[in-house]
């Protein structure tokens, strides 16, 4: 059964995409037909964003799903890049990305530990065919001792975009 | 066809992109990191969402926004021959991934120009390196430590010096672009590409600048002989059109 989805901003100052969703679990179990959200929805409810607080600071962690595209360095090859970027360094993120083409996934790249970084990347890559991508995110962060709340997670799409080999 | 105010608008947000990081307290190296990170989001399928197809830009004009990036100000006072050239031909690293079965290049990696499909690159399997510098690794790798783990560049990579020593065209930034297209043409449907084949009569490597990178990627420019191709770096890069290396020396074997 699918969880009530949750609106996490996802706006980075260009080519930003807002996520949607809070399941974490596997890439398949998503919910599939869940649009991106524009920037502009996603940046009127900034209090959306995972984030945690101290006496003194706020750390945000921004997900972002990119468009997928044809790389640029491995040819033939379909990408999408997904990140988190985080306004200062947490002790621990784990940072996932999946693929689908014409709905259906063809790849997931399972998890990617990052440690004591403010951002983590990562990708997934599947030989080049035509037709329409769609990128997924799921990530977990841990905030530094002190913060509250210790640590966040969300999961969910990016925009579809349609490649041509 | 006239220049697009999309274009120049995403032109902008890249150049404040790079001003905003990397965070405080950030490594030299990281910041060839942060530069790689936020060139490598735009990607063919974002410019064209965002941008407009074409995404065109006049040379003089998108330089000019460029050049008031405070962080390739930074960047450029720390390694001017990666922001801005000239290449320091000394400096020049190939990595070569699982692939490659931990060889060093050669100049079986050259292929010939000839018949290849137009391209804003040499052609596909050219030989490209990319400068170290005060900053430490090369922009290329430091693209590469964002891909760790990945299979699209799989571990282990062999860093390789590989000196060099020949006659370079400097791409410093769109009207150096602009002029190389202008004096090399080779005009496919509407859109102008270099005629590698005739760049090679006169140069042994071309090499894009990071200010070019920055630039360049996902634009279109205007031109004498038309509208020029977009082209994709991600990273300062030196394209080279024959071998002109000394013997290869290994620096480097990240997880084997």
């Amino acid at each position: 059964m699918k969880r009530p989805f949750l609106s996490v901003a996802g706006m980075m100052l260009a080519g930003s995409l807002a996520l949607v969703g809070a399941t974490a679990g596997p890439a398949g179990a998503a919910g599939r037909g869940a649009s991106g959200l524009t920037p502009a929805s996603a940046s009127a409810q900034p209090n959306h964003s995972r984030h945690a607080l101290a006496a003194d600071s706020v750390i945000t962690c921004t997900p972002n799903v990119q468009n997928p595209h044809n790389s640029t360095h491995v040819g033939g090859t379909v990408n999408v890049v997904v990140t988190l970027s985080c306004t200062s360094a947490v002790p621990y993120i784990s940072i996932r990305a999946a693929l689908y083409r014409n709905g259906a996934l063809v790849k997931d790249s399972g998890a990617k530990a990052v440690y004591g970084s403010a951002f983590a990347q990562n990708n997934a890559a599947v030989t080049c065919s035509s037709a329409t991508y769609q990128g997924w995110m799921s990530y977990y962060v841990e905030f530094p001792p002190g913060y509250s709340p210790a640590s966040g997670a969300s999961s969910g799409f990016g925009n579809s975009v349609y490649i041509t080999c | 066809m006239t220049t697009s105010s999309n274009a120049l608008g995403v032109l902008r947000d890249r150049v404040r992109q790079l001003d905003a990081g990397p965070p405080a307290g950030s490594r030299a190296d990281q910041r060839l990191e942060h530069a790689a990170s936020v060139l490598q989001q735009y990607t063919n399928t974002f410019m064209a969402e965002r941008a407009g197809s074409p995404a065109l830009l006049e040379a003089a004009e998108a330089d000019a926004v460029v050049d008031t990036s405070a962080f390739l100000a930074r960047l450029g006072a720390v390694a001017p021959a990666v922001v801005r050239g000239p290449l320091e031909q000394q400096a020049q690293v190939w990595i070569g991934m699982a692939r490659h079965g931990g060889r060093p290049p050669s100049s079986h990696n050259l292929r010939p120009a000839r018949q290849q499909a137009p391209s804003v690159t040499p052609w596909s399997g050219t030989l490209f390196t990319s400068s170290t510098s005060p900053l430490g690794a090369s922009m290329w790798r430091s693209y590469l430590e964002l891909y760790r783990g990945s299979d699209l560049y799989p571990l282990p990579w062999h860093v390789w010096s590989v000196p060099a020593e020949g006659r370079v065209a400097q791409i410093t930034g769109a009207k150096d672009w602009v002029s190389l297209v202008d004096r090399y043409p080779r005009r496919v449907d509407e859109l102008v590409y270099p005629d590698w084949e005739a760049v090679a009569t006169d140069f042994d490597g071309v090499h894009i600048c990071l200010r070019a990178v920055v630039s360049l990627q996902g634009f279109s420019y205007v031109s004498s002989r038309g509208v020029t191709a977009p082209g994709y770096w991600d990273v300062e890069t030196t394209h080279w059109l024959r071998w002109v290396f000394q013997r290869p020396r290994l620096l480097e074997v990240v997880g084997s």
